[in-house]
Parts: structure tokens; C-alpha cells; sequence
């Protein structure tokens, strides 16, 4: 850039003045940026104007202030040990500085022990955010390869992530995540989620085509007790009571099935469970030859399985013999059984009027335009222009996954599931590949049931229903921590931190204890659950190793060897899911794009990418023919470019192996370094592919009815007790322990990500820290105007949140009219007390501290933790806001 | 030929996208800003509006603050755009006082780490992009890629390289740029179609920042 009288250059000479295509890391959805280098400094981050993956140019703020990654003085540069041996929330480390061969040798030391011995007791743990794309392709292979067999995600279950949202999006839509189709989509309803407005899946790809929809005109409804920049930017915002989400969005499916009588038949029929007959016992009736699933021919008047070719047509309605055996099709169980979910029922426990539930529903079953259809570039497809989106608010409760189901269910009903208009995935489902070699490729297939199952990013391979294999059955005793052995429906779990764990693993019959884990990036003694128990089971941890940016509360109270992680901007490892399948890509019929991540400077110091320390961890262990053997499979390398036993890559070059695989061999890695991303169109068959996969979606939710029964006779047998009653195959809600508190306790408690914020990693950037204390609410507790004035609190008071388990925080108070009167709010995962993170310290409310988490507090299907808590709170004394 | 911008509320997403990027590329030590959001709301529960205002130098057709300079540091070129010729600027802060949109600040620098020291990053943005400290800063609307895009052909508004760098960061396109007295352009289309605002036009300031409220 040209100096004029204003500013004036005043460098010797600009010697290089380049832009590096790389992606951001500043969340996992890893939207494809460029940062401009001069004399060897990285000084700007801009989105990439010509990809689809992004806001095609622009970023959001906190993505911009990354590049302060690269120039924190608080940076960790050298290895360290442990010196203090003493280990807790308050207990400094006293690290020492040693040699990445000292580091190393410990820790290779440490794993050749313990995996002689029991290698379950090696354990790894991360977050997706920092280390993202490559991590989630490598840590596999890397912990399978090692013999490191047990593994969890820190806060998966718990405060900022979607176990039952992952769960029913990659049964119903193939894909890690889903969200409306806003090119198309006339009607969102959205579910305590923010895609479109914060960090995640599709990130900023998301906001621009969510802006595009509001200008447009698409009407956009928030159910969400409080009013974010997501319900200020919807038509309405409708708040609700934490945890009641799955009454309102029945009651809304009650009054579109039985009041208005819309539903969308021929998909009922064609693409979910509905038409499958159910038999007493709730499971499907089987047919005897086949074992498939039964459904009535109306025509033929007689049961076929699903998948006869000669069905005529569908019974949706009706009972029948079948065996000997009364049937009656799942979808009219469905529409009797939410005839008790009445919208006044609704008002009762969610506070929302049962005139505004019923006009929603109204509103939604007109906008979805059943039987209509548009024609895309020569394609004619079903138009659905309604789509919904949940996420963490909605499903973090003990009702987790029959909330998600519900949303989602709505959806199926009229039909609006990956078609234009309805809801999208927000990772690939379909891929037909590059048009110049056909990968990567993959599509949604359906098992022996006939149900969806993705496999575009997933391991499955060949991909053939014939060769999926049945999911485990539930089983005793337990071999992994997180009791998914038992609770087979948890994809993730919070136990390894609950209250309870020593005796549930003790009556379930756990055979091992960890006795090292190695983490990355995540920070659980912030995020993971209640921080007391959090601390209580990271100090039962003889050896944890961390790989960090910074010193972490985590690290610093619990790690016994910290190793210094480059960050986004210092990793050139590009593959996998820089390919962006699995957390996101561009949605519905935006072009694909495929980018590289690379560093923009090299490691300074004696930092290392993880991803690197990895490799050299595995020759160490002499394991690297085992992991390129994995990595052949994860990234179906055909036989030229598949890693060869005794080769020794490093990451730049699988990278390149993959891109070369995928994009021919003139497009490696080199090619991808200067050009940054590959672009090619979308076919309207891939991004609405509904309509040409024959697979269908559980709206009747079997699995639960079938699992159930074992899961409660084992766990009940094993002295361990639940609400078995959500094993249901009909979608239901059940009140949380919140809902059922005592009147005393006469608010919620409710933390929620903040658009300036991903994680707690984002603490530490200034330019983010002081958008957040220019934004009133961000490190402040939100509380409505008039509840406060009725306790006689205002803006800048101190005040101190009490759970009704005894647990408190407090911290200055923001009033505001944008949050359900009986809730208060506090942003991101805030209030760090690591004097290594100076800019991140004591900034906030740290809303983990007031959680529980046990048995009571977890959903009973999927584990997921209850994130709202029932509190009082008092004046404590008068402050100054944040 | 007048420079001048719409801020489209509608589709700001409050995710200070443009403050951020502005305070990168001008390297704005902590406390400084060329582009600031402001927010707050209205309404009562639950009808309730949140409101963001990216506010910025609005580029006054009658500029209190070009008024006010004793030294003509403070200037509003032909195009439209008011710059500080910081050569000339004495510091006395009266533009700062003048300013009714509070755009204006006086230079300091200081450190990102507080106590830390400043970074390769800051020293390098101190010789990259120096300031005098004491002079009076503010939003120039990117004079320089506006020049130097022009120069090479570009056209400001539609060309990245010549577009103010808070349009090209926002990414949900709340910010178009272009020529306020091109009535068919792109700007004043929006301006009428959508009721463009300007901010305080009591004021009688003729800003050339105008915002989309609905």
C-alpha cells in the first residue's frame, strides 16, 4: 500500500509484501481466509473473496483477531515440567523448561508402560477448535495406531457442543449438522442455535447467506429465552422458559397433524418410517423370511416389507394383523400420541402463549407449500421453503435428544428436508467429487432397516448397505468411562467428570482407571462440567500431557508435561477435513470449495504443530506403518498415491498425497499452496439430494424403543437409576431437573455463545477483549429490566447467583429487555483466573462453577448434560459493570 | 464525485467485523478506533430491538471539525472525503471537542500486552504505519486504496483493492461504498429505496454515512 502525507513508511526497504491462502482456525468452521505478510509479518487476516466457503470476502471479527496467535507474548515457546507436584484449580504448576527430547522421551516412556499393561488407561482428549481440520483426520488413525483405544471429547456432552443434535442430523440428514436452506428457504425457525450468527459449523458462510435470506424476506422465528443478536434478528422472537423447547415445537406438531391435517404423504411414505408397522411391544413387526421391517400395502391389502418393489401404496393410518401381531403405522402413533401436547399444554410449561404456538404452526404448515416443486438448472425438485435449525440451547438438557428429535421431526412432516427451501445439511451429504476425477465422493445410504446413514465423512468403507454392520448392543460391564458400552445412544459423554463416576463405574463394572491422557486444546476445568468435579477427576490423573498455546487453567492446575502447539496460523497440514466434510462446506447450492490450510510463518521458537509432535510420537513407538495404513483408509488413497509401508511423511506431504489423490496430480500440494482452494459448481442432485437417495429417516425414533428395555433391565440390575421412560419411539418432552427445582430458586441460569466468542480460547485475543467490554452484555450477567428492579438491582450491582445445589458465582449485572424475565444469562466460557492468559483473566462469569453433573443431570438416552441451572440471586454490592 | 457509504442494519450480525479489520489494518493501538459499534436497545419486553451502529467519521459535507482547525490540518478533499494532514496538526484537540458524532481521538500509543511491552507485530505497524502521537486520528474512508485503486483503473466500491477495508471485512455485505452523486448508483438507489439515514441530520452536518434502519 502506497504511504501518503498521513502515514508515512518509514521501513528501509519493503523487501516482500505477499498474501497466504491458508483457512481460519478461529472456530471449527474454518472458512477459507487470506493474511497478508510484509517483511516476514503476518499484519491482516481477510476472508477469501472467490470462495464459497466463507462470506466470499468477509470474516467475522473475532476470525480477523486471530492473528494475534502469532504475537502473544504469553505464548508458551519451550516445552515444560511440572515441578510442583501437588496438583488442583489453584495450584501453580512451577514449570520448568526442558528439551522436546526430555518431553518426548517421558512421554513415549509413559505409553509403552501403560499400554503393556492396559492400554484402555491411555486416553486422549481435544477440542476441534485450535489444532481443527487435520486433528480430527489424524488423532484416529495416530490413537489406533498407538494402541490408545480410549478417547473423549472435552466438553462434547456438556456445555458447547450437540450430542443430540449431531446425533438425529446425521440420522436424518447424513450430516454432522443441519440448518435451512436460506437461498431458498422462506420461513426458518430456529431453536436456542445461532448458525448464521456466531462461531461453528459454516461459520461465516452461514451469516452471509442468512443476511441474504432476511433482506429477501424470508420470515425468521427464535424460540430462545434470550433475545441474542440471533432473536434481534429474527421477525419474532419468541423467549421460552429453558428446556421446554420440545413441548412447544410438539405442540406445534399436534396442531399441523390434527388441527390443519397437513402433512406431506408421499414423503411420509417414501422417505421415513412412518408407513413401518409397530406392534405392541413398539418395535417394528419384522417380516419372518426377510427380517426387514413391514409395512401394509393399501392396495394389495396385505404386509410387505419396506422394501418390496411391488408395494402399491402405503398405509400411514389403520390397524393390522400381521403374524398374529396388531400393527398400527408408526406415523399414525405419532399423530395420536402428540394430541396430549395441546398448545395451552405448551403455554403451561414454556410460558409461551398457546395463540402464538398455534399461529406459528399455522404459519410454518402454509409456508412449506406441500405438493410444489421448483426447477433448478433443468432439475425439478420438491420445494419445502421451511427450514429449522437447534443447537446447543436447545438440546443441552436432560430432554437433549427427544428435543431434537422434535425440531426435526416438524421438518419431516412436510417434507422439507434436503430439498430447496427446507433444511439443509451443513456438512456434505452427497458429493459426486471434483468433475475432473470423481473424488472425493460419497452419498447417504440406507442400512437394514432402511435408514439413512452418511458415509461421505465418515469411515465407512466399502459403502454398501449390505456391509454396514448392526450397532453395538448394550452391554456389561462397561468398557469405556463414558458408559457408552451401556448407553449406546451417547455419542459423546460428560462422565469422566460427573459427581458420581467412581460409583457408576464401580457398579457397572469399569476394569480400569485412566492413568494418562494427552490433550489438545481444550480447556475442560472451564468448560467440561462442574468445575469441583472437573477438578476432582483431572487430579485422580497421574500423568496429563497438553499440547497449548498458552497456560490454560488446565494446564497450569493439572498438566504434568506442557508442549508448545502452533497455532492455526503456523500449521501447514492440509488434509482431511480441510476439506471441510465433516464439520461443514458451502451449503445447499453453493459451489463447492476445497482449501489448504498453511502456515503463514514458520514456528517460531521451539513451537511445534501437534500434528507433527504426533508423527514423531508414532516413529518413537516404531507405529508409523500403522498409521499410514489408516490413512490410506480414511482417505481412500488409490493405489499411486496410498502411503507405502516404511515411508515416513510429514504432514505436508500426506497432504499432499491426498490432494493430488483427489484433484490429479498437477494440483498437490504446491499447487494448492499458491492457488489456496478449488472450485467447482454444485449439481442440484448433491445439494438437494433427497429426491435420488432411496434411504429413510426414524421419525417413529425405533432405536429408543429397542434399546431401552436392555439398557434399563442392565443399568436397574447394576443398582444404577434413570428416567427410562424417555426410551420411547414416540417423540415426547420430559421436564429437566431445572423444571422441577424449588419455587425459592425462581430463576434459571443459562450461559450462551456470544458472536464475539468461540470456546474460552478467544479470551486471550485483545482486539476481541476489547470489542467484549465495549459490548454491554458480553462480560456482563444479563438479567431482565424488571425482574431486576423487583429485587431492587441495577446496572453495575454485584450480584451473586446461588444454585439450588449450593454452588455460586457472581459478577456485575447488565439489565436488559431482551431475556425471559425468570432467566439470566451469561456469555461464552469466561471469568479465566490463569495469570498466563493476562488478557483473558478475571474478564466475565465463569457459568461451569454453578452446573452439576451426575446421573440426575444427564439426559438418560444420550448423556447429555443438563446446561441450565435454577438459581437466586441477591445484591451483593454496588459495582461498575465490565 | 462524492465518496460515501450506507450501513445496512437489516443485515448487520453485530460480530465487529469492521472494527476489528479497521483497527488491524491501520494498526490502532488498544483504545483508538477509525470504526466503532456502538449498541444498545429499545422496546420493552419482548418486544424488544437491539440496535448495532458500526459509527465511523461521517464525512460531513459541512464538517464541524474542517470548521474548527486553526491550522487547516483537518480538510475535505474534492471527493468528499475529510483527512488530517498530521505534518500540520498542533494537537489542540478542538476538532475532538467540535466533533458531534465523537469520531475523533487523540493519538497515544499503547501496548496490545499491557505491561508486556509491544510485540514484533505493533513495532512492526509503528514504522509500517507510523502516527504522531498527540495529533488528532480518524477514519479516512481508506483514502489511499480509494487513490491508488482509482490510479490503477479500479473502481472504488466494486474492486476490492480500491474499497475501504471495513466493506470488504463485513461479512454479511451490510457496508456498500460508492459515489453519493451518482443518483442511478448503487448508493442512492439503496439510499431511496430503503430510507437510507443519515446519523443526527439535526445536526445539519450532511453526513455521507448513511444507515438502513429496516
Amino acid at each position: 500500500m502506497k504511504k501518503t502525507e498521513q502515514h508515512k513508511n518509514k521501513l528501509d526497504e519493503i523487501w516482500e509484501d505477499v498474501w497466504i491462502h491458508t483457512t481460519c482456525g478461529g472456530c471449527y468452521g474454518a472458512c477459507g481466509i487470506r493474511v497478508h505478510r510484509v517483511n516476514g509479518v503476518a499484519i491482516a487476516i481477510e476472508g477469501n473473496a472467490e470462495s464459497t466457503l466463507g462470506a466470499e470476502g468477509g470474516l467475522c471479527g473475532k476470525a480477523v483477531a486471530t492473528l494475534n496467535w502469532l504475537y502473544d507474548p504469553n505464548r508458551i515457546n519451550t516445552p515444560l515440567k511440572r515441578t510442583n507436584p501437588k496438583k488442583g484449580i489453584n495450584e501453580p504448576g512451577n514449570f520448568v523448561e526442558i528439551s522436546w527430547d526430555e518431553a518426548l522421551d517421558e512421554i513415549v516412556s509413559r505409553i509403552k508402560q501403560i499400554t503393556a499393561d492396559d492400554p484402555r488407561k491411555l486416553a486422549w482428549c481435544g477440542s476441534p477448535d485450535p489444532n481443527g481440520p487435520m486433528m480430527m483426520s489424524l488423532v484416529g488413525p495416530w490413537g489406533k495406531a498407538i494402541g490408545c483405544v480410549s478417547s473423549y471429547q472435552a466438553s462434547g456432552a456438556a456445555a458447547w457442543c450437540g450430542n443430540g443434535a449431531h446425533h438425529v442430523t446425521g440420522q436424518y440428514y447424513a450430516s454432522w449438522d443441519a440448518g435451512p436452506d436460506w437461498k431458498y428457504c422462506n420461513y426458518a425457525l430456529f431453536f436456542g442455535a445461532s448458525q448464521g450468527f456466531g462461531s461453528g459449523h459454516a461459520g461465516a458462510l452461514n451469516m452471509r447467506l442468512a443476511a441474504d435470506a432476511r433482506e429477501r424476506g424470508m420470515k425468521f422465528v427464535v424460540f430462545d429465552p434470550l433475545c441474542s443478536i440471533t432473536g434481534d434478528k429474527a421477525d419474532e422472537w419468541i423467549p421460552l422458559i429453558p428446556g421446554t423447547d420440545g413441548a412447544a415445537v410438539i405442540a406445534m406438531i399436534n396442531v399441523i397433524l390434527n388441527e390443519l391435517n397437513v402433512y406431506d404423504a408421499p414423503y411420509i411414505k417414501t422417505k421415513t418410517n412412518g408407513p413401518y408397522l409397530i406392534g405392541p411391544d413398539g418395535l417394528y413387526i419384522r417380516d419372518i423370511e426377510t427380517n426387514k421391517p413391514l409395512i401394509w400395502d393399501k392396495e394389495d391389502n396385505k404386509a410387505k416389507p419396506f422394501n418390496d418393489p411391488s408395494i402399491k401404496d402405503y398405509a400411514l393410518f389403520g390397524e393390522y394383523e400381521v403374524n398374529g401381531i396388531q400393527g398400527i403405522p408408526g406415523f399414525e402413533l405419532i399423530k395420536e400420541h402428540v394430541k396430549q401436547y395441546t398448545p395451552e399444554y405448551a403455554e403451561e410449561v414454556s410460558s409461551i402463549p398457546a395463540s402464538t404456538i398455534t399461529r406459528i404452526a399455522k404459519e410454518v404448515a402454509e409456508a412449506a407449500q406441500i405438493g410444489s416443486t421448483i426447477v433448478i438448472d433443468g432439475v425439478e425438485l420438491p420445494y419445502r421453503p421451511v427450514g429449522v435449525g437447534i443447537f446447543r440451547g436447545g438440546q443441552g438438557h436432560t430432554n437433549s435428544l427427544h428435543t431434537v428429535y422434535a425440531v426435526h421431526i416438524l421438518a419431516q412432516i412436510l417434507g422439507a428436508a434436503d430439498v430447496p427451501g427446507g433444511t439443509v445439511a451443513l456438512g456434505p451429504s452427497r458429493c459426486f467429487g471434483d468433475p475432473k476425477t470423481g473424488r472425493p465422493e460419497g452419498e447417504p445410504i440406507a442400512d437394514f432397516d432402511g435408514m439413512v446413514t452418511p458415509t461421505l465423512w465418515t469411515w465407512i468403507v466399502p459403502r454398501k448397505s449390505e456391509d454396514l454392520k448392526p450397532p453395538p448392543e448394550p452391554q456389561l460391564p462397561v468398557t469405556k468411562t463414558g458408559l457408552q458400552t451401556l448407553f449406546t445412544r451417547a455419542m459423546s459423554s460428560p462422565f469422566n467428570y460427573s459427581k458420581d463416576r467412581e460409583e457408576l463405574w464401580q457398579k457397572l463394572g469399569l476394569e480400569y482407571r485412566y492413568e494418562m491422557i494427552l490433550n489438545w486444546g481444550a480447556n475442560p476445568i472451564m468448560s467440561a462440567g462442574n468445575t469441583e468435579t472437573v477438578e476432582d477427576f483431572l487430579k485422580s490423573i497421574p500423568f496429563f500431557v497438553d499440547f497449548e498455546l498458552w497456560q490454560t487453567e488446565t494446564s497450569e492446575g493439572f498438566a504434568d508435561i506442557v508442549l508448545p502447539d502452533g497455532s492455526p496460523l503456523e500449521h501447514t497440514a492440509n488434509c482431511g477435513d480441510a476439506y471441510n466434510l465433516y464439520f461443514n462446506a458451502p451449503i445447499g447450492y453453493d459451489d463447492w470449495s476445497v482449501h489448504i490450510r498453511q502456515a503463514v510463518i514458520e514456528p517460531l521458537y521451539q513451537r511445534r504443530s501437534v500434528l507433527e509432535v504426533l508423527l514423531d510420537l508414532a516413529d518413537r513407538l516404531d507405529k508409523r506403518d500403522e498409521i499410514n495404513t489408516f490413512m490410506n483408509r480414511r482417505f481412500k488413497l488409490d493405489d499411486k498415491h496410498r502411503i507405502d509401508p516404511g515411508e515416513k511423511l510429514t504432514v505436508e506431504e500426506m497432504s499432499d498425497r491426498v490432494f493430488r489423490n483427489n484433484h490429479g496430480d498437477d494440483k498437490g500440494i504446491d499447487w494448492f499452496k499458491e492457488h489456496g482452494f478449488i472450485r467447482w459448481p454444485k449439481k442440484p442432485e448433491e445439494a438437494y439430494w433427497r429426491p435420488f437417495i432411496d434411504a429413510r429417516v426414524p421419525i417413529y425414533i425405533h432405536e429408543l424403543a429397542y434399546y431401552g428395555p436392555t439398557i434399563e433391565k442392565l443399568a436397574e440390575g447394576a443398582g444404577v437409576h434413570a428416567d427410562w421412560k424417555q426410551y420411547t419411539g414416540l417423540v415426547s418432552w420430559f421436564p429437566t431437573p431445572p423444571n422441577k427445582a424449588p419455587k425459592e430458586y425462581d430463576l434459571y441460569c443459562l450461559s450462551y455463545r456470544d458472536i464475539l466468542h468461540t470456546g474460552s480460547g478467544t479470551m486471550q485475543l485483545p482486539l476481541v477483549d476489547e470489542a467484549s467490554r465495549m459490548n454491554p452484555y458480553t462480560y456482563n450477567i444479563v438479567i431482565n429490566t424488571d425482574t431486576a428492579t423487583k429485587k431492587g438491582i441495577a446496572d453495575g450491582d454485584i450480584i451473586e447467583i446461588e444454585s439450588n445445589h449450593g454452588r455460586k458465582v457472581n459478577g456485575p449485572v447488565k439489565t436488559t429487555q431482551g431475556v425471559h424475565p425468570d432467566v439470566i444469562a451469561i456469555a461464552a466460557t469466561a471469568g479465566h483466573w490463569t495469570k498466563g492468559q493476562p488478557i483473558a483473566y478475571n474478564k466475565g462469569v465463569h457459568f461451569d462453577k454453578l452446573v452439576e453433573l451426575d446421573m440426575e443431570h444427564v439426559d438418560p438416552t444420550n448423556l447429555n448434560m443438563e446446561t441450565s441451572v435454577k438459581v437466586k440471586v441477591c445484591k451483593v454490592n454496588r459495582g461498575t459493570a465490565q | 464525485m462524492r465518496w460515501g457509504m450506507i450501513i445496512d442494519k437489516l443485515r448487520c450480525i453485530q460480530c465487529y467485523a469492521c472494527q476489528v479489520s479497521c483497527k488491524q489494518a491501520y494498526f490502532l493501538p488498544p483504545g483508538i478506533f477509525f470504526n466503532r459499534v456502538v449498541t444498545g436497545e429499545t422496546g420493552r419486553y419482548p418486544m424488544v430491538r437491539k440496535h448495532t451502529f458500526p459509527a465511523m467519521c461521517n464525512h460531513c459535507a459541512d464538517a464541524p471539525c474542517v470548521d474548527v482547525c486553526p491550522t487547516k490540518a483537518s480538510y475535505r478533499r474534492e471527493d468528499g472525503i475529510v483527512i488530517i494532514d498530521h505534518d500540520k496538526c498542533v494537537g489542540c484537540k478542538y476538532c475532538i471537542m467540535a466533533c458531534p458524532y465523537q469520531q475523533r481521538t487523540s493519538f497515544q500509543y499503547r501496548e496490545q500486552y499491557p505491561g508486556q511491552g509491544y510485540t514484533e507485530y505493533e513495532e512492526f505497524g509503528m514504522k509500517y504505519n507510523p502516527y504522531q502521537e498527540g495529533t488528532a486520528v480518524k477514519c479516512n474512508f481508506c483514502k489511499d486504496r480509494v487513490d491508488d485503486g482509482l490510479t490503477n483503473g479500479l473502481t472504488p466500491g466494486e474492486d476490492r483493492a480500491a474499497t475501504p477495508v471495513c466493506v470488504n471485512a463485513c461479512p454479511v455485505k451490510a457496508r456498500t461504498f460508492g459515489d453519493l452523486d451518482d443518483v442511478e448508483g448503487k448508493i442512492r438507489r439503496l439510499i431511496r429505496e430503503r430510507n437510507g439515514e443519515q446519523l443526527h441530520s439535526d445536526f445539519h452536518t450532511d453526513p455521507s454515512v448513511y444507515y438502513l434502519i429496516d
